[in-house]
């Protein structure tokens, strides 16, 4: 299996599989302009994200492979649980999924800030938009 | 950057009319996000139950797809103002420029492919229709005048109006306004008080067929039910109501047009117990 370095914005490096890192559609067309020889740098990226970027991506990939027995109430529990984090935290994933263009990722961490609006007086939604105001893009 | 306009229009994309409102009051950041016209067109197909991709997304609206959103869902404004009770009964596309209105059992319509415009079809050709997105309700009427002697008082109207309708300055102050194009009489008891509009030009047509609307049977009430019933296709739209014995029902056609020779914004179906 053919092994991609990323390098998150800390100077980590992530070795992931190759068919992982092209879930990114950002990585993706890194890879075809630039080729395999050298780490990706993700500057916009912390360690802290990238991992759980990476997390997501790998939870859903098994689940899709024949032979997978996750049934679809599992996958939700993971969505769900995934996205259960600070405001901050779910608006730098936000931010990530973006940069890095991963759909999946993008739709379910929007849909989670979509949901938070709905529920919340303007006054706590303004906070939230200053929060991600403080999430680094 | 320390944030992202491109984030926000995803998140946006999850929000629903109401909280897009409440979120432009938050902060001014978010007045252009709210306000984005796709936004609106991706809301108001999906009110009118158009899918993206289909024709009828694809008609270009005079107004902005907010405004659309607006006079459709949120106003309430509505074309007939001395109803009692109204349906509903959703979008179609009417795309050649010809529609067929019908006052009366319209199955016959697929089974010939010839259609035959005599007083029994109660079938009306109406040209020079406004193609786009067109909306259509049924409402059950106290008729103000009646000049019928024994009618029990109770009229079907049935109204397509080109969804754009209520936005023109011309219908708001009654410069445009419905002309009866057409009378028919069936002296005949009618089980149903029945009618329709359709593209007349994809009336044959798979989608037509798939929706079931020509299936008279499959959508209307069943005997002794005399609630309206409805049925949708992406060309057409249909409703039906159960009726007692009676001597017969007159069918009334009326078309609005968009000013002099302009073309046609609105069919009005009617129809009244003898």
């Amino acid at each position: 299996m053919v092994k991609v370095t990323l390098k998150s914005a800390e100077g980590d490096v992530f070795e992931v599989d190759e068919e992982l890192a092209l879930e990114s559609l950002m990585v993706k067309n890194m890879i075809e302009d630039v080729g395999l020889d050298s780490a990706i740098s993700l500057p916009n990226v912390s360690s802290t994200i990238l991992a759980k970027v990476i997390e997501y991506i790998k939870f859903h990939m098994d689940a899709q492979k024949d032979g997978s027995k996750k049934t679809s109430e599992e996958i939700k529990a993971f969505d769900d649980d995934f996205v259960n984090v600070g405001i901050p935290t779910l608006f730098e994933m936000v931010l990530a999924s973006n940069y890095l263009n991963v759909k999946s990722l993008l739709s379910l961490t929007c849909n989670t800030v979509a949901n938070m609006i709905k529920t919340k007086p303007p006054a706590e939604v303004k906070e939230m938009f200053t929060s991600a105001k403080q999430a680094k893009a | 950057s320390s944030y992202n306009a491109d984030i926000w229009e995803c998140i946006a994309s999850f929000l629903d009319a109401p909280d897009l409102a409440r979120l432009a009051l938050t902060a001014r950041f978010f007045v252009p996000i709210a306000m984005d016209e796709r936004l609106w067109k991706a809301l108001s197909l999906k009110r009118l139950e158009i899918g993206i991709g289909s024709e009828a997304s694809k008609f270009r609206p005079h107004f902005s797809w907010r405004e659309l959103y607006r006079s459709s869902f949120v106003t309430g404004s509505h074309s007939y103002s001395i109803h009692e009770r109204e349906k509903h009964l959703g979008a179609f596309t009417l795309v050649s420029g010809k529609a067929l209105a019908a006052g009366r059992l319209w199955q016959r319509i697929s089974k010939s492919k010839r259609i035959k415009l005599d007083e029994s079809s109660a079938l009306c050709l109406v040209p020079n229709v406004l193609p786009g997105i067109w909306i259509a309700d049924l409402h059950m009427t106290r008729c103000p005048v009646c000049n019928l002697p024994a009618c029990p008082g109770t009229m079907q109207t049935l109204d397509f109006r080109n969804w754009e309708l209520f936005l023109h300055e011309e219908y708001q102050n009654r410069t445009w306004s419905f002309k009866e194009i057409g009378i028919r009489n069936i002296r005949e008891n009618c089980d149903v008080a029945a009618g329709a509009v359709f593209d007349y030009k994809r009336l044959i047509d798979k989608d037509t067929a798939n929706s079931g609307i020509l299936n008279f049977k499959s959508w209307t009430a069943e005997n002794g039910n005399y609630q309206p019933a409805s049925r949708v296709s992406p060309f057409g739209a249909a409703g039906c109501t159960n009726l007692q014995k009676n001597g017969g029902l007159q069918v009334k056609f009326y078309a609005m047009h968009a000013g002099v020779g302009g073309p046609v914004v609105a069919i009005r179906v009617s129809q009244q117990l003898f």
